[in-house]
């Protein structure tokens, strides 16, 4: 916590940059399809050129309820995407949504292809993960320095998410491997998923987990098909998963057989990290003799191995204090801010930087809202920035 | 520090384990291998009677494979109220060293057992 001479930070204008480590362009798939290498899967695109409805068609996306229904994005899963302002394209008015709210930089994270583990067939799901990437780091990353991606493999087929890894792993902006968060048919701490972790091992990426509602139907099946409302999709989905997914990671020791590789938490809030971590230790104190690999609280890899994106950060206009407490038992070394612009939960700056402020000390709100993200994923900050 | 008369090694077959209650604080000496490892009997998690539960050997899982072998020296003993388990030897937690029980030192003279308390 601060002492009051180190605070002299008032408003998120107050920071040189601020970075939102999860950025989306909502995109859409009759964008990215067309950039499919053709000569790799050219039959499979073919296929897939043809599906009208690439949501039910080739992705397997269902909700309880039109998504988001009586407001103005009604059935729209981009979120505010068709209500925010616009510009000339879709590069500029990405840019255009990151200076309203005063972020400098940002990492682009996929939205309809966080469900790429709702594909069926891998073929498909690869070709998509090809396309995709394609399309955005030529349209997008190479066209402006303010922008980096996760690059998204599709782990139906580790061998090509392992080769879309090396394809991209050395091009400027591209910054972390995207492994998505919900749904996957096998779990993310299973053996199947080694060649993927080795990949971005050694090429010093980061693994992010990036959950999604659209994808419960896979992820959490029983409750899907039992949910009535839209917005319980929604609630469950980020933190079941990524409960889920944290919990396999530690209690299997991935993070001891992969010693160099980061673990990155998005889309789920702070309010379950401590939670979660105690709950951890917990039974590992109490069932530890099931994990030899593990040689430490779970808490403490955690603390040492992964970080946490923080949006939603919650309801924080009842009790602000709370989110910074919230925020010191998560471990604010560990967290970094993320808008999600923008999705229908998306975190201004001041949601997050107004509650914590009056409780921490300048450098660390400055490592919280930026610094964090550019050393995690090294990012190559401008130096006139 | 003061040298106390635990039992006579005849007394302690290898596997068993004694009791002993020093200026009120209970001890449990275990009898390993033809050593005798004091622990107090007392779990550091929510004061459970450490010392009453099973002792046993660990699993371990060494890289780069990480398969399971199992360490059978006796030497774990498990809490039995929340199965916390503490090495009789270091005292220390086996899942984190950052939790540790009291152990204490013993001799054997002439066949006795002391404890130094």
């Amino acid at each position: 916590m601060a002492t009051e001479s180190e605070q002299t930070l008032n408003d998120p204008s107050d920071l040189d940059i601020i970075v939102s480590s999860d950025e989306h362009l909502s995109e859409k798939a009759e964008e990215f399809v067309p950039y499919i290498d053709e000569e790799k899967y050219g039959g499979i695109k073919r296929i897939i050129k043809q599906a009208e409805d690439p949501w039910r068609e080739l992705f397997s996306i269902t909700w309880p309820l039109p998504a988001f229904s009586n407001t103005d994005m009604a059935s729209d899963p981009s979120g505010a995407g068709n209500v925010m302002e616009k510009g000339e394209n879709k590069l500029d008015t990405k840019l255009l949504r990151m200076d309203k709210f005063d972020i400098d930089y940002g990492i682009i994270n996929p939205t309809l292809m966080l469900s790429l583990s709702t594909v069926n067939n891998t073929q498909a799901a690869a070709a998509l993960a090809n396309g995709y990437n394609n399309w955005l780091f030529q349209e997008f990353i190479s066209q402006t320095d303010r922008l980096y991606m996760c690059v998204v493999v599709a782990p139906q087929d580790p061998d090509a998410a392992v080769e879309e890894i090396e394809r991209y792993a050395d091009k400027d902006g591209v910054v972390g491997v995207q492994l998505g968060g919900t749904g996957h048919k096998i779990p993310v701490s299973h053996e199947f998923w080694d060649p993927i972790y080795a990949a971005a091992e050694e090429h010093d990426l980061p693994v992010t987990f990036h959950s999604t509602l659209n994808a419960t139907g896979h992820g959490f099946p029983e409750q899907h098909r039992w949910h009535e409302l839209f917005a319980e999709d929604k609630v469950i989905s980020h933190p079941f998963s990524q409960m889920w997914n944290v919990m396999k990671l530690v209690y299997e020791g991935i993070p001891q057989k992969y010693p160099d590789l980061t673990f990155v938490i998005q889309e789920s809030g702070i309010g379950w990290i401590p939670y979660w971590k105690m709950r951890l230790d917990r039974f590992h104190l109490g069932l530890g003799q099931e994990m030899p690999m593990l040689d430490k609280l779970p808490s403490k890899v955690i603390d040492d191995r992964f970080y946490f994106m923080t949006q939603p950060v919650g309801h924080s206009g009842r009790e602000p204090k709370h989110i910074a407490w919230m925020t010191e038992m998560a471990g604010p070394e560990n967290l970094m801010f993320s808008a999600d612009i923008p999705h229908s939960d998306f975190d201004a700056p001041k949601e997050l930087f107004d509650p914590i402020k009056p409780h921490f000390d300048d450098e660390t709100i400055r490592d919280l809202m930026g610094q964090t993200a550019i050393d995690v994923f090294d990012l190559d900050i401008p130096t006139d920035k | 520090m003061t040298k106390h008369h635990i039992a006579s090694e005849a007394e302690l077959d290898d596997g068993d384990r004694l009791f002993v209650e020093i200026e009120g604080t209970e001890i449990a000496v275990f009898c390993v291998d033809g050593s005798y490892h004091a622990v107090l009997n007392y779990c550091v998690h929510q004061a459970g009677p450490l010392c009453e539960g099973g002792l046993s050997g660990r699993l371990t899982a060494e890289p780069p494979e990480f398969d399971w072998s199992y360490d059978d020296e006796p030497r774990v003993v498990t809490c039995p109220w929340h199965n916390w388990k503490f090495d009789i030897q270091t005292g220390e937690n086996i899942r984190d060293e950052e939790y540790k029980v009291p152990i204490f030192e013993t001799t054997v003279e002439d066949g006795e057992i002391y404890l130094h308390w």
